[in-house]
């Protein structure tokens, strides 16, 4: 047995830095794997991208909240500043932003933009000074509008031509 | 008996094998959430103050979740006796004026996918819901309608769940301030 003493403490001390490293690494693989599906890797980045109605048809998440309409544009803040507008809208809406590492850095609500809203996003020091700041160049901007009938989703389908999600021109 | 270079890299590789199988199964837990009557609270609302096992909990089971101060997640898996809710009984949830800006209920199956039923009648929510005079609301769980003027269809679901999502709450979390739910009868 005693040839197995050192590499038996040596296991031991690589499976408890293993999992400490995959606890703390999981939350940005797990990001960095969903952006690069809802990015398409790199070709759909910088644009609103419109979900369907959640219905029982919906197998992918576990216990979805039917009443959202969801928009989601991924961002790259290395290429430039984000530039989001969202029109007013009277109903309950909000808008996220989820940095690489999964955290949401950031939301904003219909009650502080009853006029609708337009914003920069940026990162690093050379961002502009009007800019929101992210903490990370990668990300994900998430818009939930309540649409719990087909009024609702016809209502949201003509605020989704208005918003955009683009890079600001330099 | 192997030589010592293969024991300690037969180490290493049982080691990483066994830290990131302790892990995954570490953040596949979930802890219970407060109760409050039937409800039990989601513990895995976002927040970037959380320590690393519920970011990485709720990473993995709620991925891009609102945080604590935009929506607050309940779950009810049993009645107000402590049963298990069951697609062969029937229960009535009665409520009142919810502490949130907006409020919704929704009925999951088994597997926590809305009902595949063809009823649609999986949600119902604080702008499209029948009152009665004094603003309390009913709402029937149930494999049928009957005539209730609130239903939330439990065909299809086996051991059906509710989740109630509560949009800016107002206020901090009573157990009576919640819906009850109570079981009428069984097949």
């Amino acid at each position: 047995m005693k040839p197995w003493r050192a590499p038996l403490l040596v296991a031991v001390v690589v499976a408890v830095l293993a999992h400490i490293a995959f606890v703390h690494a999981y939350p940005t693989l797990l990001m960095r794997a969903t952006l690069r599906q809802l990015g398409g890797g790199g070709e759909r980045l910088h644009r609103w991208l419109a979900a369907p109605r959640v219905t029982p048809a919906a197998r992918r998440i576990v216990r979805p909240a039917p009443e959202f309409a969801y928009s989601a544009c991924v961002y790259d803040l290395s290429r430039g500043a984000l530039r989001i507008r969202l029109p007013a809208s009277p109903d309950y809406w909000s808008l996220s932003f989820y940095a690489g590492n999964s955290d949401n850095f950031l939301t904003l609500r219909d009650v502080d933009h009853r006029d609708g809203l337009e914003l920069l996003l940026a990162a690093g020091e050379a961002a502009p000074a009007a800019a929101l700041r992210a903490p990370d160049t990668r990300g994900v901007a998430l818009i939930r509008r309540l649409a719990t009938d087909d009024a609702g989703w016809q209502n949201v389908e003509r605020l989704r031509k208005e918003d955009v999600c683009t890079l600001a021109a330099s | 008996m192997p030589g010592a270079a293969l024991r300690h890299g037969l180490a290493i590789v049982g080691g990483i094998a066994l830290g990131v199988a302790s892990a995954w199964w570490a953040i596949g837990r979930l802890p219970d959430g407060e109760r409050y009557g039937a409800w039990r609270s989601d513990p895995l609302t976002g927040s970037t103050a959380a320590d690393a096992y519920t970011r990485a909990r709720s990473a993995r089971h709620g991925l891009l979740a609102l945080n604590r101060e935009e929506a607050l997640y309940l779950i009810a898996a049993q009645d107000d006796g402590g049963a298990p809710l069951s697609e062969r009984c029937d229960y009535e949830i009665r409520g009142g004026t919810l502490p949130a800006a907006w409020w919704s209920l929704t009925v999951y199956a088994a597997d926590e996918f809305l009902p595949r039923n063809g009823s649609a009648a999986y949600a119902i929510d604080a702008a499209h819901l029948r009152r009665d005079g004094d603003g309390r609301w009913r709402a029937r769980l149930a494999t049928t309608r009957e005539a209730s003027a609130n239903w939330l269809d439990s065909t299809a679901t086996g051991t059906p769940s509710l989740t109630l999502r509560l949009y800016r709450p107002k206020a901090a979390l009573r157990a009576d301030a919640l819906p009850t739910i109570t079981r009428r009868s069984c097949r």
